[in-house]
Formats: C-alpha cells, structure tokens, sequence
C-alpha cells in the first residue's frame, strides 16, 4: 500500500482517476466530449463551480486591457495616416505654391516692365499718328488745289527753311 | 504728324487730284524747290498721276524728273517710271523727246530710260 501510494504519488496514477476525470469533466464536459480517449478538460466548457468573481474580474480585465490596447493601436494607427496624408496634401499645395511664384516671377521678367512700357507707349504714339494721317488724307482729298497749293507752299519753305539751319 | 509726312500726304493729293490745275502746282512749287526731298516726292507723284502732262514734265524738261541735277532724284523718277503697271504713255512721250527734244543730254537719258523699260 505504501509503495503503491508513493507510486501513485510520483506517477501520478490512481485506479480512480478516469472516473475523476470523468466526474469532473462531467461537471464541466456535460456532454462527455473526449479527444483520443482524453476527455476535454474542463476549462473548454464554463462551469459555475469555475466562474467565481476573482476569475471574472481578471477575464473582464484582460478583456478591458486588450480592447484597449486594439483601441490605442487603432488610434495611433489612424492618427499616423492622417498625419501622413495631411503632410502630403500639404507637400503638394506647398510645391504647387512655389511653382505657380515662380512662374509668375519668370514671366515678368521675361516682359521687364520698361520695355513693355516703352513698347506701349510707341504702339499708342503710332496707332495716334495713323488716324491722325487716315484723317488728314481723307481731309486732303476734298479740298481745292487753291488751298493745297496754299499748304504745299508753306510746308515746302518750312522745309527749305529746316534744311538751312541744319 | 512730322513735316515730311505733311508734305508727302498735301504732296500725294494733289498728285491724285481731279482737277488738272494741280499739276501746274507741282511743277510751280514741287519741281522747281530747293530742297531735293521736295523734288523727289513730286517727281514721283507727277509719274503715278499718268497722265500726258505729268510724264513731260518728268522726261522732257531739263532738271526735271529723270533729267533733275540730283542723281537720287533722277533715279528715283526713272525707278517710279520702271514701276508703272502702263507703261504706254511714258513710253510714247519717251520716244516722242528721243526723236525731237532740242537738248541732247535731254535726248541720251530719254533714249536710256526707254532702253531700260524694253529690258524690263
């Protein structure tokens, strides 16, 4: 009895421990579901004898822990995205910023605003003496020869007079 | 509007006027100036005015026209002449002073300008 009591104890073998399994798993296994011969162990199936508050609590903070931690990574995740997609947008309406600067600065240096004006001014002072002269020359045409030859004469001397002096 | 703008344009109108009295303006005022600009621009308005009148002027007076003393205005006439769509009164007058025209130097440059307008 001894030598079987400390076998049984260093093996860990008892006559009765299918039966206790059993027992106990059918506390926990009500259907007696067995795997090789093995019957599942009871923390496969919930049983009121197991379901006692201090497991509860350490299930329910593990659970809060672990939602969390989805929750946080969820958060940090997203923010990250944000801030990558943000930076992005802003990379680009930067660049495009920048382009659209330099565009404009290449372009007027390109015109260079005295010549532009210079040009202006002479395309204006041009555009004047052509109506001026379509004016004179359809003026021209109806008067007499009295008062052309009038003009002719003045005009030729005033010429005469220019080459002279210079 | 400059001077040398006036004068071409009072120039040019009465060059395409239609009254005839106007060619004896030209020549008054325009043939007879000083200034070899004023002849130039005269010369070339009596050429374009076609008519018999006008082409004597240019071709058979002497210092006038393609007889002026001022090369630039004597070539610019005989080019105003080479330049005409009808030709046919110039070239008549041109034969007509070749044939008759008591000045000789008259004659020679009438006789070249027409040389010139068959080479054409």
């Amino acid at each position: 009895m001894e030598i079987r009591s400390i076998s049984e104890k260093i093996f860990k073998t008892s006559p009765n421990k299918i039966e206790n399994n059993q027992n106990q798993s059918n506390h926990s296994n009500p259907f007696g579901v067995s795997f090789n011969g093995n019957v599942v162990k009871a923390d496969v199936f919930e049983s009121k004898e197991k379901s006692n508050v201090a497991f509860k609590g350490a299930a329910l903070a593990e659970k809060v822990s672990n939602r969390s931690k989805m929750v946080i990574s969820t958060i940090v995740g997203s923010v990250n995205s944000m801030n990558q997609a943000i930076s992005s947008r802003l990379d680009s309406v930067v660049s495009f910023g920048r382009r659209i600067g330099e565009r404009v600065t290449m372009t007027w240096n390109c015109m260079n605003p005295t010549n532009w004006r210079r040009n202006l001014i002479e395309v204006g002072r041009r555009s004047t003496e052509m109506v001026k002269t379509n004016i004179l020359d359809r003026s021209l045409k109806n008067h007499s020869v009295e008062a052309l030859s009038e003009m002719f004469e003045e005009l030729a001397s005033a010429r005469c007079a220019k080459e002279v002096i210079a | 509007m400059n001077l040398d703008k006036k004068l071409q344009k009072v120039i040019n109108a009465l060059g395409q006027h239609n009254d005839d009295s106007a060619v004896a303006v030209l020549d008054r005022i325009g043939t007879n100036c000083a200034d070899d600009e004023v002849r130039r621009l005269t010369a070339k308005a009596l050429v374009e005015r076609n008519t018999e009148d006008s082409l004597s002027l240019v071709i058979s007076e002497p210092g006038k026209g393609i007889n002026d003393l001022s090369t630039n205005v004597a070539m610019s006439t005989i080019n105003e002449i080479l330049s005409l769509k009808d030709k046919e009164r110039a070239m008549k007058i041109l034969s007509k002073v070749e044939e008759t025209n008591e000045d000789k130097n008259v004659k020679e440059t009438a006789r070249s300008v027409k040389a010139l307008i068959n080479f054409a």
